[in-house]
């Protein structure tokens, strides 16, 4: 078993808060038909910005038998990771990235993808730890390209948490 | 995401085999995943970042009003433990309570400070640490046709006022749209379930609400079923077959009642052609006089055939556990010779607008107990087999104004009823259109009469 960060891009990370209880009632589930008893997930705000605009937000997840086991669920507005937010970072870690903006009030970009993933790679070794989120709805994303990560629509938040089921999997099986 | 009916999946409560087979197939991920929209298809409606911590519909006859429709945010997480259906949330366990509660004042549409008036005492009783828990928490309500729904949302602050809270009435009128329209339109409990009928009977026992309300939310069919768990018919129709991940129907006990109007044609061709839009008003009213009757008595209506019904009984002592219930054949046959009663009053007023009376027009009903396979596809419940079968030729062969019954139904239902009832009936023989000749075929017939 092994811990697991979970950092999720997205200026309006509030509308996906549901995600934290979607991964943790999964582990529970996943425990249950592993383990074939129920062993309860906690799910706690443990850290947090001091900014107005609450820039980052770190959610815990952890099941009182299984002390050694942590799954952190950190929300971040801004693209570019802050350095505080580094040290909750565990080895195992995925990226949900949301970071096409226009500039205000025009419609070029005024943070690309390629921006977002900058600020990211330093963190992973594989793109396939990586998923473009997005409500992008061209095709200009989906180009066939290792350097570049599987994109997510908005419209389908039921696959990004098979994405993110796998991933668990992978760390309480590990 | 966009709220949007025809995008939602399927619930557990609903789901038919092949759902069920599709969930199965799928990796342990998208299992994972899947598994928590068939608890709760509505876990990603969000209404303008409203925190909607529940929601609770009514149906209200003579100012009464039954708790018929239950969601909470935590539903997703909803299973099936030793202790019964639990979210791990303790606040869930009160709700449905207060659903119920909230039932008897709903007339005033109260906000949460008077609710707490009228029942913070039952509530601390329920459980000393409930009132903390609805601490910030406010309700809305809105009327629609049929039903009533109320909500129950966290009230949210102004930035940097804490005091003043934001209530958008708009965003709570949508999500009190957004369920109406799902349970109307996407749940076929609305459709099939006597949900009123049950309600009242559980009478508030929060044991008996969880048993109508959570228990079927809970099934899995690749689980081993617990004793204790209450299920629809059509649930526990499914089971899993010999091969992995596969299932298979399995008939259960059930008792069928046909209901259809003799002459009815008749009566159309003799309406005046200026008049012949009063044909299908009168056909409505047959029908939905006939669907009120079932539900009225705890049964689950399947179809519309024309001018008449099908509808199913089921004994219903799991649900109601604790309270007494009728038998499954006594409730079809109160609600066949009710349905005869009703019914004869809107044909005997409709030969008013006929050019010659039609002495014979009236209703017949069939019933029969016997296996058959409950189904729920494509947002519709039915039953295919032999107690739907029997009791069709039944009806066929039934007098105008009363009720035909097989010989086994008789014999059951004769142990439920008054004697002096019982010998009204009168043995008959029918045809049964897949023979050819006389097969001998008898049943017993009662024509009903206001006298009983």
């Amino acid at each position: 078993m092994r811990n697991m960060s979970i950092i999720h891009i997205e200026d309006e990370y509030e509308e996906f808060l549901s995600l934290v209880m979607a991964v943790a009632t999964a582990m529970e589930d996943y425990l249950i038909e592993t383990r074939g008893t129920l062993l309860q997930t906690k799910t706690r705000l443990k850290y947090k910005s001091e900014d107005e605009q609450k820039s980052w937000i770190v959610y815990e997840i952890t099941v009182e038998q299984l002390h050694d086991l942590k799954v952190r669920y950190i929300y971040l507005k801004g693209p570019t990771i802050p350095i505080e937010v580094e040290q909750y970072f565990f080895q195992d870690r995925v990226f949900i990235v949301d970071v096409l903006r226009p500039v205000p009030k025009q419609t070029q970009l005024g943070i690309t993808v390629h921006d977002s993933l900058a600020s990211v790679r330093k963190y992973t070794d594989s793109m396939d730890n990586v998923v473009l989120f997005t409500a992008h709805q061209g095709t200009g994303l989906d180009t066939p390209d290792p350097h570049f990560p599987r994109k997510i629509s908005k419209a389908s938040e039921s696959d990004l948490e098979t994405f993110l089921g796998e991933r668990l999997v992978r760390c309480l099986d590990g | 995401m966009a709220n949007s009916i025809s995008q939602l999946s399927e619930s557990a409560e609903t789901a038919g085999i092949r759902v069920w087979e599709q969930y199965a197939a799928a990796d342990v991920a998208e299992r994972l995943s899947r598994r928590q929209f068939l608890r709760d298809p509505l876990k990603k409606c969000q209404f303008r970042s409203q925190d909607i911590v529940a929601v609770f519909g009514y149906t209200v006859d003579d100012s009464r009003a039954s708790l018929v429709y239950f969601w909470e945010q935590n539903l997703q997480s909803l299973r099936w433990t030793e202790a019964g259906p639990a979210t791990g949330n303790p606040r869930s366990e009160y709700l449905l309570y207060f659903g119920w509660l909230l039932a008897q004042v709903h007339s005033q549409n109260p906000t949460m400070k008077k609710f707490m008036n009228f029942f913070e005492q039952k509530i601390v009783a329920a459980d000393p640490k409930a009132p903390k828990l609805f601490k910030d928490l406010n309700l809305y309500w809105c009327r629609f046709e049929r039903t009533k729904f109320a909500c129950l949302y966290k009230e949210r602050s102004a930035p940097g006022e804490m005091a003043t809270p934001i209530t958008s009435s708009a965003s709570l009128l949508e999500c009190l749209a957004f369920h109406n329209d799902y349970f109307h339109y996407r749940s076929p409990i609305w459709q099939a379930v006597p949900m009123s009928y049950l309600s009242k009977s559980v009478n508030g026992e929060t044991a008996g609400l969880e048993r109508i309300h959570l228990h079927p939310k809970c099934f899995n069919p690749f689980d081993t079923p617990a004793l204790d768990q209450f299920l629809w018919p059509w649930q526990r129709c499914i089971e899993p077959s010999e091969s992995p991940g596969h299932l298979r129907y399995r008939p259960i006990e059930t008792s069928s009642l046909v209901f259809d109007v003799r002459r009815s044609t008749i009566a159309m061709e003799q309406l005046p052609s200026d008049e012949l839009g009063n044909y299908s008003p009168f056909i409505n009213k047959i029908v939905e006089t006939a669907v009120r009757v079932v539900f009225d008595h705890g049964g689950f209506f399947d179809k519309e055939t024309g001018d008449g019904i099908v509808a199913h009984f089921l004994d219903l002592d799991d649900a109601l556990e604790g309270q007494a219930t009728e038998k499954s054949n006594k409730r079809a046959f109160q609600a066949a010779v009710e349905i005869v009663r009703q019914t004869s009053v809107i044909c005997d007023n409709f030969q008013a607008d006929l050019k010659f009376g039609i002495s014979q027009l009236g209703g017949g009903v069939g019933l029969h107990t016997g296996p058959s396979v409950w189904v729920s596809e494509l947002n519709q419940i039915r039953a295919i087999g032999e107690s739907v079968v029997v009791a069709s030729r039944l009806c066929s062969e039934a007098g105008t104004r009363s009720i035909f019954v097989s010989n086994s139904f008789y014999r059951d239902l004769t142990k439920n009823i008054r004697a002096d009832i019982s010998t009204r009936f009168q043995r008959k023989t029918y045809q049964g259109k897949e023979y050819k000749g006389d097969p001998g075929l008898f049943g017993y017939e009662l024509c009903v009469e206001d006298s009983f």
